[in-house]
């Protein structure tokens, strides 16, 4: 048997150039596909982690229905005890809650529709990377905004209320019956009487419903600083106040002043022109909604745990609550790698398709121009079948010599682009299903990316070097020994 | 029945006839006398209507519709008026002022919140497209595009656009009379009871696929008066089920006539919840100064 591999062997040094010609095709082919492939890998990593890592965390939870509609008043209990005991579920990493909501933000005369989102500050750090997305300025400050504690009105301020509620009520009647005659009466002066009443009402509503002690501090999109005119002072200090109009849980607006602390980037247009993050316990004074989340964002010690854990947790909380994973939560991004895996291995099915055209027609030509040799061979006795093993060892060891050195470069290659990446900033920034690319494509390099080019250079190897083999083993000695 | 022709297949106005029909067409005089008596018969006709309610014109309808939502309304009027929400989650009451002037483009209405302490010099305006909100508490004003419209007015079942009357029913909308009975009203009065299907005009820029609409006429010594009674507010236009529907009840002696004084508006997929408005008083054709509905007037 060795001695077909030896023969095989020393064939193949016969023409030793055009060898190593065939053998470096294919060592090429083999090392560019596994660079693509562990490209495309590290795009789907970065993929994944971007998705988890940027927003979504590897679990959320949320109220079943708020996904649909995102009305405010469908929220989740989000008090610390409930908190905690997230926290303390097993493989959870990091819990973050977070409110969301629609508001008016107007600074001087410009003004812009935005989405809120409150989050804790420290809690979010251990979920996602929000955080250092912080472009200019400050991030959110880790304590909340002390806000004074609403107390109910006493009887005396009820009776107090009602009487202004009256006085209002009246003097409602008798601005209607001036406008009806039609001598027109002059508007009378607001008496000390009227001013007095507006402030013991301010004072009253104040109490019902009291504001933060001081301006909360918040941190908002670039482009939506960009398009309110806010820019930091040469120091890099911001410190601009906003006015916010927000509707609140109980549909009620009410007007709220804020202080810019820092500006957020995060790549992605949307959430750059329409975002607000301020701290949650300030979001849920604002909307009403005390020791309440819209989301609650999951970090686990093991990615990989995702659905398994979501399941678990699913069952713990109940109806209530619906627990989903990232997986679950963003379809799109999965399909993203599916598709890039389908297109990349037609790609290598298609190089190596060439590849061994190639190494067809090198064997052919090598078996074409031994005819008298091999038919000599088979004259002097080597059977059929012997003939046939001797060409497929030929392209065998061909294709193994070539792929050796393929492996070689391959990994250096993918080595390469794994430390240094391939930078393509120049071509501007990009996002894909809404997630925030790096600049720089870095490969990762995975058992499956080596694997699929080199079973593919094996097989197409072996399919072609079927022809020259039967070519070969069909000689016939008499025919093929007269042949020039 | 030709007379009950609907406006649009009247001859061609004079402002914009072709040449042929210039130089065929009557003296000006003679051609407008003939338009006007043309304009006169469906209005002449309508006793007759009575009683084949298939035969109602929708010029006749358009006017019902348009008069039984300007029923409260008028020209211009100002109000004082109860909110009272009810809510799975909250029940709250408003003490309002709503005053309206449609005496001229662009509509205005100005609402005003006069207790309890918690909104009390609230004030909504709103001036064609414009909304503005002030809250006596920061003294802001911020102003607002169309597109709040459709947004619940301070957590009622109202919207803006309820209470502001954007969407014109009588404009936007086509009308199919359903049926025609004769009743008794909630004060023993003789009646005649309508109900309309409202199907949008194509471009209409409205939010509801069909509107049912219930009236009532009452006919008295001065000519028919409509009063509406209730409207069902579909999404779409072959739903059964309307989202909400609005009811006009408790008909009293106000600013001179009887009219409904209390509005109830039902979200119809929440059973317990609703928004009442009560009607205190009403003052129809006051004589509002530009003034009146300007930003300063909020404050």
């Amino acid at each position: 048997m060795s001695t077909v591999y030896r023969m095989a062997w020393r064939n193949l040094g016969r023409n030793a150039k055009r060898s190593r010609v065939t053998g470096l095709g294919l060592a090429l082919a083999l090392a560019l596909c596994m660079a693509t492939l562990a490209l495309m890998d590290g795009l789907s990593q970065e993929l994944i982690q971007g998705t988890t890592e940027g927003e979504v965390g590897h679990i959320q939870i949320h109220e079943p229905r708020y996904l649909d509609s995102r009305a405010l008043r469908r929220s989740v209990p989000a008090d610390a005890q409930a908190l905690a005991a997230l926290r303390s579920a097993e493989g959870v990493q990091g819990v973050s809650a977070r409110l969301y909501a629609f508001a008016y933000l107007s600074h001087g005369s410009r003004s812009s529709g935005v989405q809120l989102l409150g989050i804790d500050p420290e809690q979010e750090a251990a979920v996602t990377v929000l955080h250092r997305k912080r472009s200019s300025g400050e991030w959110l400050s880790a304590e909340a905004t002390p806000w004074r504690q609403a107390q109910a009105l006493s009887e005396a301020q009820q009776a107090a209320d009602q009487a202004l509620t009256e006085a209002a009520i009246a003097e409602a009647f008798a601005r209607l019956e001036g406008r009806a005659s039609s001598t027109a009466t002059p508007t009378p002066a607001p008496s000390p009487t009227a001013t007095s009443g507006a402030d013991a009402s301010l004072a009253l509503a104040e109490q019902l419903a009291p504001g933060p002690s001081r301006r909360p501090g918040v941190v908002l999109g670039a482009k939506l600083a960009a398009n309110l005119g806010l820019s930091a002072d040469p120091e890099g200090r911001w410190g601009q106040v906003l006015e916010l109009l927000v509707e609140g849980a109980h549909g009620v607006q009410s007007h709220l002043e804020l202080e810019v602390r820092g500006v957020l980037q995060t790549g992605l247009d949307h959430q750059d022109r329409s975002r607000l993050l301020l701290h949650l316990s300030d979001l849920q004074h604002m909307l009403q909604l005390p020791d309440q989340a819209h989301e609650i964002a999951l970090r686990l010690t093991d990615p990989g745990q995702a659905d398994a854990r979501a399941a678990a947790l699913q069952a713990q909380l109940g109806e209530g609550q619906q627990v989903q994973s990232w997986s679950q939560l963003r379809p799109d991004v999965l399909a993203l790698i599916a598709a890039n895996r389908a297109l990349m291995g037609t790609l290598v099915f298609i190089v190596f398709l060439i590849a061994g055209v190639g190494v067809l027609n090198t064997m052919l030509v090598s078996v074409m121009e031994r005819q008298r040799e091999l038919s000599l061979l088979k004259a002097l006795g080597l059977a059929p079948s012997k003939v046939l093993l001797l060409v497929m060892a030929e392209t065998v060891l061909l294709c193994l010599a070539g792929g050796l050195v393929g492996l070689t470069a391959g990994a250096a290659l993918v080595g390469w682009l794994q430390v240094h990446g391939l930078d393509v900033s120049r071509f501007g920034e990009f996002s894909l299903s809404g997630v925030g690319m790096a600049p720089v494509l870095r490969a990762q390099l995975s058992a499956a990316g080596a694997a699929l080019p080199l079973a593919m250079l094996v097989l197409i190897s072996v399919v072609s070097a079927l022809v020259p083999a039967l070519w070969a083993a069909r000689l016939a000695p008499a025919a093929g020994m007269r042949a020039q | 029945m030709t007379a009950t022709k609907p406006p649009s297949s009247r001859p061609p106005s004079p402002s914009s006839p072709s040449p042929t029909w210039r130089s065929l067409a009557a003296p000006p005089a003679a051609r407008r006398l003939f338009l006007q008596l043309l304009a006169l018969l469906p209005a002449a006709a309508v006793p007759m209507q009575l009683r084949a309610a298939e035969a109602v014109s929708d010029a006749t309808l358009s006017q019902w519709i348009h008069e039984a939502e300007r029923v409260l309304r008028g020209r211009s009027s100002a109000a004082v008026m109860k909110m009272h929400i009810e809510r799975s989650d909250y029940q709250r009451s408003y003490d309002l002022m709503v005053l309206s002037d449609d005496r001229s483009e662009p509509g205005k209405v100005l609402i005003r919140m006069l207790g309890p302490a918690l909104w009390r010099g609230n004030a909504t305006l709103k001036v064609g497209e414009r909304i503005s909100f002030y809250d006596p508490r920061s003294r802001r004003i911020t102003v607002m595009g169309s597109s709040m419209l459709a947004d619940n007015w301070m957590g009622s079942h109202f919207s803006n656009d309820d209470l502001m009357r954007e969407t014109d029913l009588a404009r936007h909308y086509g009308y199919e009379l359903l049926q025609k009975t004769r009743d008794k009203d909630e004060l023993g009065r003789p009646v005649e009871r309508a109900l309309l299907r409202l199907s949008p005009k194509p471009a209409a820029p409205v939010a509801w696929g069909k509107v049912e609409y219930q009236l009532q006429l009452l006919e008295g010594g001065k000519g028919a008066s409509v009063l509406p009674l209730q409207v069902d507010y579909f999404r779409r236009a072959d739903d059964t089920q309307a989202q909400r529907s609005l009811r006009y009840s408790q008909l009293k002696p106000l600013e001179g006539r009887v009219l409904p004084t209390r509005l109830t508006m039902k979200a119809l997929d929440k059973p317990d919840e609703y928004t009442q408005i009560d009607y205190v008083r009403l003052k129809f054709d006051s004589d509002f100064g530009a003034d009146d509905f300007s930003e300063r007037a909020l404050r």
